[in-house]
């Protein structure tokens, strides 16, 4: 297991978010993590990342315990967010926007470049010296997922990635995020549409109030009516 | 009586007396700039508005006054002190902030202001027992204490080479800031701190040596300053610090063009203020500061505060 | 039953202690006002101004310079501090309130300043850095001597009766709503409450009563002094809210009497009158005061105020606790305009 996630619990000041979570990741899986408006999901990935650090409960991460380690720290060990606003640097420029998160390559995985994400993004090498301000809600979400493979990650968290998009930039991104999971990347993505989810992944967990409901295969999860209609938007 | 209207007309009819002032507001620009920017550097990324800013000044025209005359028989024992000076003040920033600042960054802006006016207090305290509440000062180096003509005046050699060293500082600032990767890093941490943590970078280290770099900036331009012949004594913190906040807020608080503009604006107005209304010339850049705020509180250069 | 032991506590002062310890207690009586004035910007609109020093200022210069310039009667002199230190409010108020956060600080930052360079630089008018005497002769008799026991009795109870006025008023619809806006401003608008009126009269009252206390200041002091209107001492008075405790109506009073006692305490022996200049305060006391203020800032975000109510509470859970079964409910945290404490995690802005 790449990621091992058990029993966290979540507080917004004094608001209890997430009520024991716990879930794992085998190296090379593209897992869902699912469930409704303000399930958690995003607080998950959080506390994953060391941003909205849980009160209790212990993370690791290629058998090193992170939890209570400073974002930056986790980052460094090889986990990279994608965040829901995505969150571009909006006066910096494409270009720059990479260059901040440009770390050295660790000696074995092949490295990620600038060339590189411009290889696998396209579109983007022609926005190179445009501000990240500028750019569209797509655009914005693949400078996002490249921004975050310049950490040459081992984990990419990518949440509701396809939120807000047009069904043919979604389109294109699934494609994308495939290729990435064919050269064997490991991916943690939330989505509250079963649809893009279950087209990427081979496991999912469905979480409800800060829970776990479900968890099981993608082909499981497609037939069970149950859990779809009580925790899913449909 | 308030007013010298003559004194005013009568400069501005003579070129070498407008000449002359220009230079002399430039030089002080200057300073001024230098302080601002530090200033501006320090909130634009740890959104702290500094009040012992002044205080960094202050301490960097002590340690420049304490080196010189430490360094007394040494030849260019001033150098040695325009060096050292802003690197100790960057390092007892540096200390600041780690042992101080880091604990508040979350708390309300009320506990923030407080903090750093409790520097204020401390900090004028140990330069007054340290050095004592009288004025000192020190004298220019030998190799600018001379002065060259200027249509007529004599203008000191060593306001020149102030500004030679700011405008050098300016744009040595303005290359870190656009073209390295530290620069690159300060500005994303300034627009979304958390972000760029998540990113692998180091944000506690990086406002670390932020504040260091514009602590560092405010110990230059009092060492400078200290050099010029300024009187060096306990109280320059404040005074200095409300002219550095007219800069920044008149050039846009965060904005590094900013504060070049804003001193630049505000040191020429003080010097023909001086002639026109010699009272009160502090008076009106406060009411240009207070103008500013009501019709474009985020400056000239600067870009509004998402709240 | 406390209240009443503290009211027989300072009756009784002026007949115990020495005249200088009833002066300290004058004192501590109109920086009380001044704080609490203050607070009603800070604790109760979540406001921070660096102008309130030039309403304290103007309230005093308006009674030294009627007093000295003119023949007019002490009562109208007195009488009209406040009103100035109010007009003076309403225009830097109407103005500033347009601001939000550190613009309106450092908005109320400039304008105070401008009062000051005023003050100071107008020689002919307010005697500059001079200072302006209040002669005794123009005070009258029975409250005109310094450590007299009808000053101090003529002071505390002016304060007095101000602080219950402030306190009923806080207490009031009014002072609901002023916490209302406070907690989410755009919400209040959003119902329908004037959010600027509203904080503008705050504003206007808070400036009232600091315009009082420079009154009183002047008639205590027998002098004013330019660097009253000095932002230097609007942060002061920062300081003495907050270390008191800006979410409790009496705290910035306990923070006043804190730091003017500190203040005294470390120069050993209180100043000669006459040399006192506010001035002073970045002389002896700095490293006493700033390590208060850094102590504050970082470990006691409530002040001491909050502090003694922790404790309060706290016995009075244990007391009840025998009563009851099960303990008590969650504490409740710090308002949430203070900021959050280390452990909670607010999301980034965007
Ligand atoms: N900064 C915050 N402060 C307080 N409560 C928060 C904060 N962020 C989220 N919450 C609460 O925590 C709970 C979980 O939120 P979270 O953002 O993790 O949900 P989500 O599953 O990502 O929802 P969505 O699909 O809308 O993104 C929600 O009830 C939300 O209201
Ligand atoms: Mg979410």
């Amino acid at each position: 297991m790449i990621l091992e996630v058990d029993d966290i619990h979540s507080y917004y000041g004094l608001s209890h978010v997430l009520f024991g979570i716990s879930l794992s990741i085998a190296e090379g899986e593209v897992v869902a993590l699912l469930g409704r408006n303000g399930a958690g999901k995003t607080t998950t990935l959080r506390g994953i990342m060391g941003l909205t650090p849980p009160s209790q409960g212990s993370i690791t991460f290629q058998g090193d315990e992170i939890q209570g380690k400073p974002p930056h720290a986790i980052a460094r060990m090889g986990v990279a967010l994608v965040p829901e606003d995505r969150r571009i640097f909006p006066d910096l420029t494409v270009r720059e926007n990479l260059a901040v998160a440009e770390r050295k390559p660790r000696v074995m995985a092949g490295g990620w470049s600038v060339a590189r994400v411009y290889d696998l993004f396209s579109g983007l090498e022609k926005l190179d010296g445009r501000k990240g301000g500028h750019l569209s809600g797509g655009e914005q979400q693949m400078l996002a997922i490249a921004r975050a493979l310049m950490g040459n990650p081992r984990l990419l968290l990518l949440d509701e990635p396809a939120e807000g998009l047009a069904p043919l930039v979604v389109r294109r991104l699934a494609e994308q995020v495939r290729m990435l999971k064919e050269e064997g990347m490991t991916i943690l993505v939330t989505e509250q549409n079963l649809k893009f989810a279950l087209e990427l992944s081979d496991r999912a967990y469905v979480i409800e109030k800060g829970q776990v409901r479900f968890e099981g295969t993608a082909e499981e999860l497609a037939k069970n009516e149950e859990v779809r209609g009580a925790y899913l938007a449909l | 009586m308030l007013l010298s209207v003559s004194s005013f007309t009568s400069c501005l009819s003579d070129p070498g007396c407008v000449v002359f002032q220009l230079l002399g507001g430039l030089s002080m620009a200057m300073v001024l700039f230098l302080i601002a920017s530090g200033l501006s550097l320090i909130f634009g990324v740890l959104r702290i508005v500094n009040f012992a800013h002044g205080s960094m000044y202050m301490m960097g025209a002590f340690t420049a006054y304490w080196l010189v005359s430490r360094f007394a028989g040494t030849p260019g024992h001033f150098w040695i002190a325009l060096v050292l000076a802003p690197l100790v003040v960057a390092l007892i920033g540096g200390a600041v902030e780690v042992v101080l600042l880091r604990h508040i960054y979350r708390r309300s802006h009320f506990h923030q202001f407080l903090l750093t006016f409790g520097l204020i207090l401390i900090i004028a305290d140990v330069m007054r027992m340290s050095f004592g509440g009288e004025f000192k000062s020190i004298s220019r180096p030998d190799l600018l204490s001379g002065s060259v003509s200027v249509m007529g005046r004599p203008f000191p050699e060593y306001n020149f080479f102030l500004i030679v060293v700011a405008l050098a500082v300016a744009l040595g600032m303005w290359l870190v800031l656009q073209r390295t990767r530290l620069g690159r890093t300060i500005r994303a941490a300034a627009s979304d701190r958390e972000m760029t943590s998540a990113l692998g970078v180091n944000v506690p280290l990086l406002f670390t040596m932020v504040f260091a770099l514009g602590a560092g900036l405010g110990g230059l331009a009092g060492a400078l300053d200290a050099g010029r012949g300024v009187a060096i004594s306990p109280t320059m913190d404040v005074q200095i610090i409300l002219l550095a906040f007219i800069v920044v807020v008149v050039g846009g608080l965060g904005s590094f063009g900013g504060s070049l503009l804003g001193a630049l604006i505000i040191a020429e107005v003080t010097t023909f203020g001086i002639l026109l209304l010699p009272q009160f010339a502090l008076a009106f850049v406060f009411v240009i500061m207070a103008v500013v705020l009501l019709l474009r509180p985020w400056g000239l250069l600067g870009k509004p505060l998402e709240e | 039953m406390p209240l009443l032991a503290g009211a027989g506590l300072l009756v009784a002062a002026p007949f115990v202690l020495s005249d200088f310890k009833v002066i300290l207690l004058g004192e501590i009586a109109i920086f009380a006002l001044l704080a609490v004035s203050y607070n009603l910007l800070l604790g109760y609109c979540g406001l921070v101004s660096f102008g309130h020093a030039a309403l304290f200022g103007i309230g005093g210069y308006t009674l030294a310079l009627i007093l000295a310039k003119t023949g007019t009667p002490f009562v109208v002199a007195l009488v009209s501090a406040p009103i100035m230190g109010a007009a003076a409010a309403l225009v830097m108020g109407f103005l500033a309130l347009r601001l939000a956060q550190i613009y309106f600080a450092l908005f109320t930052l400039a304008v105070g300043q401008v009062a000051w360079s005023v003050a100071n630089k107008w020689v002919s008018f307010t005697g500059g850095d001079d200072s302006l005497a209040v002669t005794a002769a123009s005070i009258p008799d029975p409250i005109s001597s310094p450590g007299s026991e009808s000053l101090y009795f003529f002071i505390v109870a002016i304060v007095a009766a101000a602080l219950l006025v402030l306190y009923l008023m806080v207490n009031s619809a009014f002072g609901y709503t002023l916490q209302a806006m406070r907690e989410s401003p755009t919400r209040a608008e959003f119902v329908g409450i004037p959010v600027r009126r509203y904080r503008l009269l705050a504003f206007v009252i808070s400036g009232l009563f600091a315009g009082l206390a420079g009154g009183l200041f002047a008639v205590h002091n027998h002098f004013v002094h330019p660097e009253m209107l000095f932002w230097l001492v609007s942060a002061q008075v920062l300081l003495m809210s907050l270390l008191g405790g800006v979410h409790l109506f009496w705290g910035p009073a306990l923070g006043a009497g804190l730091v003017v006692y500190l203040r005294d305490s470390v120069q050993g022996v209180f100043p000669e009158l006459t040399e006192k200049h506010l001035g002073q305060i970045l002389t002896l006391e700095g490293l006493t005061l700033g390590a208060v203020a850094l102590a504050v800032a970082i470990f006691l975000p409530l002040g001491v105020g909050g502090m003694l109510q922790r404790a309060v509470r706290l016995a009075a859970s244990r007391l009840g606790a025998r009563g009851r079964a099960s303990g008590e409910g969650p504490a409740p945290g710090p308002p949430a305009f203070l900021g959050t404490a280390a452990a909670e995690e607010p999301r980034g802005r965007r």
